[in-house]
Order: C-alpha cells, then structure tokens, then sequence
C-alpha cells in the first residue's frame, strides 16, 4: 500500500474543494490505520499528516499514545514532528503525559543540542506541575550549558515553569538574577523578558534588580530588550518612589536621543500608564508633549492610534494639557483610519470649553449629515452604527455637561437637537427626547420657551420625520416630545396658530406613527382644543371656524379610534365624549358662562418643574412630627393577627411542596368508547359554558350571539352634566 | 506574554495556529474566525491594532497584525508586550521565513506548514520571545534542517 506524505495530503485537498471534508474523513481514515503501523517512517508521516489536519479543525487527542512514540522515535526529523504535535494537541488532562517525564529528562540530557532544544520547547507548551516538580534539577543545571541557544531557551521555559509550580521560583531565582548578567544579549533578553512577566504578579520583589537594570538600560542596544526595561521600570515604579527621581532624567536623555520610534513610544506610554510622569519636570513634560504631537500627525497610522491612546491617559493625570492637543485632535476626526476617529472622538468631551463648544458640535453634526460619497472609498462610514452613535452621544454628553454649563446659545442647542432626530440609519430617539423635555422644562425664559415651542410646532409640520425610514427607526418618535410639550406649554401658542396645530395633529400619516406617538397626540389635541376654547371670543362671524374645528377634530378622532392598540382607542374614546359633551353643551357666542371649559382645563393645570437630585434632603423635617408615635394603638394585635395568618400560609406552601412530590398517577390507556364518552362530556360542558365561543356550524344557527343584529340594540341618549361635576 | 500567533489568509484559510494558551480545538478555530472577521473589514490603510475582543479576552488583549500580500500575519498578545514592538517581530517572522524559503509566498507556507511551525519556534517559546534577530532564526533553522 502506498501511504500518501504531507504535500500529497494538502494538493489532494487542495484538488477536493467540492467534497473536501469527505476527502478528509477518508485521509482521516487511513491516517487512523498508517498511525498503528509498526513502521515508524509510516507512523511520523501519518501523525505530520494528522497535525495539519489538526489546524484546519480536526480533534487529535485520540492519537496522544502515537504522539508520544513518534517522540521517542531516534531520528530527529521525527522526534520534530513528535514534539510538535504535543505541543499542539496536549493539554494538562492528557493521560500519556506521565509517560513523558523520562523521555523529556533523557531529551533534556541529549548530547545533541537541537535535541535538547526540542525537549524545552516542547516542554514551554506541555508543561503541568507534576512535569515541573520532576525536572526543575534538570532545569536549573541547564542554565549554566554552554550554549547560549540552549540557555535562553531554559531561562524562557522558567517562568512557564514558575506558572505550574511556584516553588521553583524560589529555588532558581539566584541564578536567574546572575542571568541578567549574561555574555549573550539572547540570554539577557530572554531573562528581562521573565523578569517583567514576574513583576506583573508582584512588582516589590524585583526591587533589588534596579541597579542591574539600569546598567543594562545605559548600555544596551537592542530595542526589544530596551523596551522591555522600560516596560519593567513602569511597573517596579509606583512600589519605590525614590525610583522616579533616578530614571525620569534617563528616560528624558533616551526619549531626545533615540532614533527608534518604538522606544520613544514606549518610553512616554511607560512613564504614563505607571503616573512617572506626575513627578516629572516641567522640560521632560513639555519634551513628551512635543513628541505625542508628533505621533498624532504622523503620516503612520499605527503611531497616531497609539499617540491619542497615550494622549488619553496623559489628560487623566494632567486635564489641562488637552488644549495644547485640541487642534490635531480636531483633525484626526476626519482620519482615514476609523479606529482613529473613534480614539480622537474619545478625547473630545475632556478639551471642551464654552467658546470651543459651537464650533466642535457643528462639525460633529457635519459627519452625521455627510452623504454616502463624500466618504473615503470603501468603508461606508455612513451605516457604521457604532461610530454614528458614538457622535451622537458625544454631542449630547458634551453639550449637556455639569447642566449645560458650557451652552451659551440656547436657540442653536434646540435646533441641534432637533436636527438630531433626523440622523438616518440609527436610532436615537430615547436620549435625544429626553434632553429635549429637560431643556424644555428648565427654560424660563419666555422669548426661549416661545422659540422652542415654534421648533416643535414646526417639527410637527415637517413632512421629513413622517418618512418611513425615520418611523422604521423609531426615530419619528420625536413628535410624542413635540406634541408633549405643545399640550404642556399651550399657553405659550400664538392664539392664531392653534387652528393650523390641532390640522397638524390629526393628518392621515398620524396613524402610521407608533403607539407612544398617538397616545400623546390625542392629549395634546384635547389641551389645545380646550385651551383654544377658553381663550377665544367667539362671535355671529368666528362661530363658524368654532363648529368647523370641533367637527373636524370629532371626525378625525375616528382615526386613532380604530387603531390596534388597546391604549390609543380607550384615550381616543375619551377624548371624543368629551369633544361630544362640549359641542352638544356649550355654546360659545352666547354663554358668558365658561365653567365647563374651564372645569377641564383644570384637568390639565400645573407646571412641571425640574426637580434636583437632592432636592428632598432640603426638605425641613416638620418639629411636630413623632416618628415614635403610636398612631393606631390596635395596630399592634393586627401586626399579630397577620403573623399568624402568614404562618399558616407558610404552613399550606410546605404542604403543597409535599404534595407536589407524590408520584404521579399512571395514565391509564383509554379505549374508543371511553374516549368517545369523554369527548362527548367535554363538549356539553363547552356547550353550556358561556366562556366558550362555539364555532360547530350547527351550534351557530342556533346561537343568537353571533347574528349581528346592531340595529336592534336600542340607543339610549345619555345626559351627563358635566357642570355638576366640576364645581 | 503572547498568546497566539496566526497565520491565514485574505479569505480566512489558516495556514498556521499556533495557540500557547492549551486550548481545544473547537475553541481555537472559534478564535481564530473571530480574529479574522476582526480583520477582514480593514483596510491597509488603517492601524494595525484591534483592541477588546470580549470573546479573545476583554481589555486586556490586543489583537496586532500585518497584512502581507495574500497573508496576514496576526499576535494576540497581552498587554505586557509592547505594540510596536510585536510589529517588528512579525516582520522578523516574515523576514526569517523569506530567508529559509527563498521568496516565501503563499504555496511555501501552505506546503510546508509545519516548517513554519519550527521557524516560529526559534522565536517563540510557549508565548514568550525568544530571539528578535533573523540571523540567528535562520541559522538555526537551517542547522536543524540538515540533520538526519
């Protein structure tokens, strides 16, 4: 039998793109067979074969017994692919694992230094305490091997070892610290490199290093090992604060010097995210504000994300800095990269200030109103919603802060907020309402409230926001504001417009709007209605738009009565028998009397306040009250009375849950004339039972209830004074 | 520490996982469509950082890549390790594999997935970093080669 190698197996599934996995599961099979064969050229192969399998998402734990013979094979191109596929597919809960510590030890121990390498590479991946505890002697000898390749390998494999059995730190840490002091920069590299991952659990120990560190620091000249020192300083920092003092003027020295881009970074990113930077001076902080400059408007992407990420933090410690930034921030707000948008659209409520508020909100509303092409080729900015959201509540985070402190313009806010609702592909109705009806209700000032109130009168006139991709949005949402507060703020309509508003409220679209929407339309036609009522003289001339509106309203109130939802017919209903009483009662040329207006007027009096939050704690307690006071003396034998009961409710629960325990009956099987008994039961009790509506065609000709005979029912003129009621 | 380096394509075959964190294999191909559905949405033109995959390990994890003709060569690394740094080492990755395959490109690492496999291995050892020069990848790369 001719047994297919690695390159066979990935061009015949490189050939099978139709039915690869059947491909596979036949490949699958014969690996299954080639993995037992005596044959150890026959066995690598096949388990090479099953590692690749293996990646493309194929389970080979099944095969752990092999792995561990083909890692013990002889020749090293197969103990290779051996110690691969443990690494691969071992894990702490492999059985064979114990077979392997005599192997590894024997590996450990080769003569051949490749070998050995394999072991401890092998050994990183596979590592569990058991292994750990069994060849940490082995280890330790192996730090001093006379190669270089083998020594960083041990020193890597440590802290892997520490991991699994910390016991082991304490045994080698001696000459891991002789480590540092290594010939080979590999070996220095790789010891820094354990070391940081150690600071990382716990920073102090490491103290006594700093003197080590910092020479290897001043001498070296490899950039990952120099940034990793940097790296460890920032975490051994905060434990020591006489630390700051000796490593701020060497991280300003390599900061002006150092031609590696990486370093320079790592080095103001270290100083801080460990808060160095707050005991810096002042040349080392305008230094690194000089050089995060540059980042940001590098021409490489990567440094201005890491540049405004630094920046981030920095304007945590130092809040005032940011107007040094505000500009370039500005800028990255148009950047190609969205990731970037997005980090420079984080820093933008920490720069804003009173006069830059305006301008900074116009152009975050400008990229919420671009079209499509305007955008950069293929990313189609236009339908991210993460990123229009983010603008969005950036814009009303900023402009609402500490109580909109930082607006100056109240006219050019409502108007922002207005436009908001007409942002496409995004919903962002809830927050944009409520800062809609707060700003509203803190107004005092009358010429504002007046403008607002035309804003609303206006949006409720704009065809725009009954378009279907803002009702599909819920974004169209924004008239239940809008209708709130006209009925709310009422007295602040132009006597004259009311007519034109109560048009707008009862449109045909009004029915394609939601729920909430209508609920709060049909309130607000009965505040304007009433309140047009009272307040205008009616006389022989102006009787006739009287009649004219009250009949177009009781008309167009059909609409919403006729609606799906339960909520919007029951206020519908209410607000034309109330239209009906008035129309039928009330006249308004002759009546000096206004008393059935005004009474529901009444129903609508009072102004909504804006409450603080600790507004109740200003409250003074009254000095007559006794929290002590016994109020109802029996109160005390009802107090008792009801403990009881609840002890006898408590009583019936356990008995119940008993009861729920008990077996449950074993349903017998019924024959056919039992069934047929039963079925004839259960119908006679339908029958009679007036809770069932019985659609039997028989039963229906007999049964008055479904012949519609509305005309029959006799109508019964129903006279309410509402007069008597309000008075 | 770091704790995967991928190796797939601009369609999302991989070519090389190598996980240092023990996981199954249903899981490591989970997060490794994940780290590509990440990816494939950006541009060249746009950093080369992802930040907070919940499903790759929150905050603390940052996915760092570079996108190489029909490849992408991914790290998802820790937050110990430096960014710009991680990019030099995937260059290393790439320069190394140039050296040992002769103009690597896609068929190489295809064919000879598991020498990619060994090449990495001189510079990572169970996530921690081993060597940063090409040189010395290569040279041992090509020692071990030639043995029988």
């Amino acid at each position: 039998m001719f047994e297919k190698s690695l390159a066979d197996l990935i061009r015949g599934i490189r050939a099978n793109k139709k039915n690869e996995a059947s491909f596979i599961a036949s490949c699958l099979e014969e690996i299954t067979t080639e993995i037992k064969s005596n044959d150890i050229d026959v066995k690598a192969v096949a388990l090479q074969k099953l590692t690749y399998l293996n990646m493309m998402g194929y389970d080979m734990t099944w095969a752990s017994f092999h792995v561990v013979e083909v890692m013990s094979s002889s020749k090293f191109q197969y103990k290779r692919i051996g110690y691969l596929a443990a690494a691969q597919s071992f894990n702490k809960d492999t059985d064979v694992l114990m077979l392997c510590t005599n192997l590894i030890k024997k590996d450990l121990a080769s003569n051949k230094m490749y070998e050995t390498a394999l072991a401890l590479n092998g050994l990183s991946q596979i590592v569990t305490p058991d292994l750990a505890r069994d060849l940490i002697d082995d280890l330790l000898k192996m730090m001093n091997h006379s190669q270089p390749y083998i020594r960083k390998r041990v020193v890597v494999l440590l802290y892997k070892v520490f991991l699994q059995y910390p016991e082991a730190l304490i045994m080698s840490y001696p000459k891991l610290k002789d480590k540092l002091e290594d010939q080979h920069t590999s070996v220095v590299i790789a010891t820094v490199s354990v070391i940081c991952e150690l600071a990382t659990h716990n920073p102090r120990n490491y103290l006594p290093l700093v003197p080590q560190l910092y020479n290897i620091l001043s001498s070296s000249n490899n950039n990952w090992l120099s940034i990793k020192i940097v790296k460890l300083f920032a975490l051994l920092a905060p434990e020591e604060p006489r630390l700051a003092k000796k490593i701020l003027p060497v991280f300003g020295l390599l900061l002006e010097s150092t031609s590696a881009t990486s370093f320079a970074y790592e080095i103001l990113n270290s100083m801080i995210k460990s808060g160095l930077i707050k005991q810096a001076n002042q040349s080392l902080i305008a230094l690194s504000v000089e050089k995060l400059k540059e980042f940001i408007v590098d021409r490489d992407a990567n440094l201005r994300y890491l540049g405004l990420s630094a920046l981030s933090e920095l304007i945590t410690i130092f809040p005032q800095l940011v107007t040094a930034f505000t500009d370039i921030i500005l800028e990255r707000l148009d950047d190609i990269d969205l990731s970037i948008r997005r980090k420079a659209l984080d820093l933008v409520p920490a720069m804003v200030t009173k006069p830059t508020l305006m301008p900074i909100v116009d152009k975050l509303m400008s990229y919420l109103f671009k079209e499509e092409d305007e955008w950069f080729n293929n990313i189609n900015i236009f339908t991210d919603k993460d990123y229009r959201n983010c603008i969005v509540n950036n814009i009303l985070t900023i402009c609402s802060k500490d109580k909109y402190a930082n607006i100056t313009n109240f006219q050019w806010y409502i108007y922002i907020l207005c436009n908001l609702a007409f942002v496409e592909n995004i919903s962002v109705i809830d927050s944009v309402a409520k800062q809609l009806m707060d700003v509203c209700i803190r107004l005092r000032d009358t010429p504002l409230k007046k403008f607002f109130i035309d804003k609303m009168v206006e949006l409720l006139k704009n065809k725009a926001i009954y378009e279907k991709k803002f009702i599909k949005s819920g974004n169209s949402d924004i008239l239940y504001v809008a209708a709130y507060l006209l009925g709310e703020y009422r007295s602040t309509i132009n006597v004259d417009n009311i007519e034109d508003i109560l048009f707008n409220l009862t449109t045909n679209e009004v029915k394609e709007l939601s729920e909430i929407v209508q609920n709060s339309y049909i309130i607000a036609i009965l505040k304007i209605y009433i309140y047009w009522v009272l307040k205008s003289d009616f006389n022989e001339s102006s009787i006739d738009a009287y009649k004219q509106i009250t009949t177009m309203l009781m008309d167009k109130l059909q609409l919403f009565i006729v609606s799906s939802d339960i909520e919007v017919q029951d206020r519908a209903n209410l607000a034309l028998e109330i239209l009906n009483k008035i129309y039928e009662q009330y006249d308004p040329i002759n009546s000096t009397d206004k008393k059935l207006i005004e009474g529901i007027d009444n129903l609508f009096k009072g102004e909504l306040k804006p409450v603080a939050k600790k507004a109740q704690k200003m409250v003074p307690i009254p000095t007559e009250l006794d929290l002590d006071k016994v109020i109802n003396p029996e109160s005390q034998d009802i107090l008792n009375e009801i403990g009881t009961s609840f002890a006898d409710e408590t009583k019936y629960f356990w008995k119940a849950k008993l009861r729920a325990v008990k077996p449950k009956k074993v349903i017998k099987e019924l024959s056919k004339r039992e069934l047929e008994e039963a079925r004839r039961k259960r119908n006679q009790s339908k029958k009679n039972n007036p809770f069932y509506l019985d659609f039997d065609e028989d039963t229906k000709s007999q049964n008055s209830f479904y012949e519609a005979e509305i005309d029959n029912i006799p109508i019964v003129p129903f006279t309410y004074k509402f007069g008597t009621l309000i008075k | 520490m770091i704790q995967a380096v991928y190796i797939f394509n601009n369609q999302g075959k991989p070519r090389l996982i190598s996980d240092y964190r023990n996981l199954d294999v249903q899981k490591s191909q989970e997060f490794l469509k994940e780290t590509y559905n990440l990816i494939k949405t950006r541009k060249d033109n746009q950093c080369n950082f992802i930040e907070g995959s919940k499903l790759l390990g929150g905050s603390n994890t940052k996915i760092i890549y570079r996108h190489y003709a029909t490849l992408y060569f991914v790290f998802v690394v820790d937050s110990s390790e430096s960014e710009l740094g991680i990019l030099d080492l995937i260059q290393v990755l790439v320069e190394s594999l140039d050296k040992c395959f002769e103009n690597v490109c896609e068929l190489d690492i295809v064919f000879k997935c598991d020498q990619v496999h060994y090449i990495l291995n001189e510079i990572i050892s169970g996530g921690m970093v081993l060597e940063t020069k090409y040189g010395e990848v290569v040279h041992a790369f090509n020692e071990q080669s030639k043995i029988k």
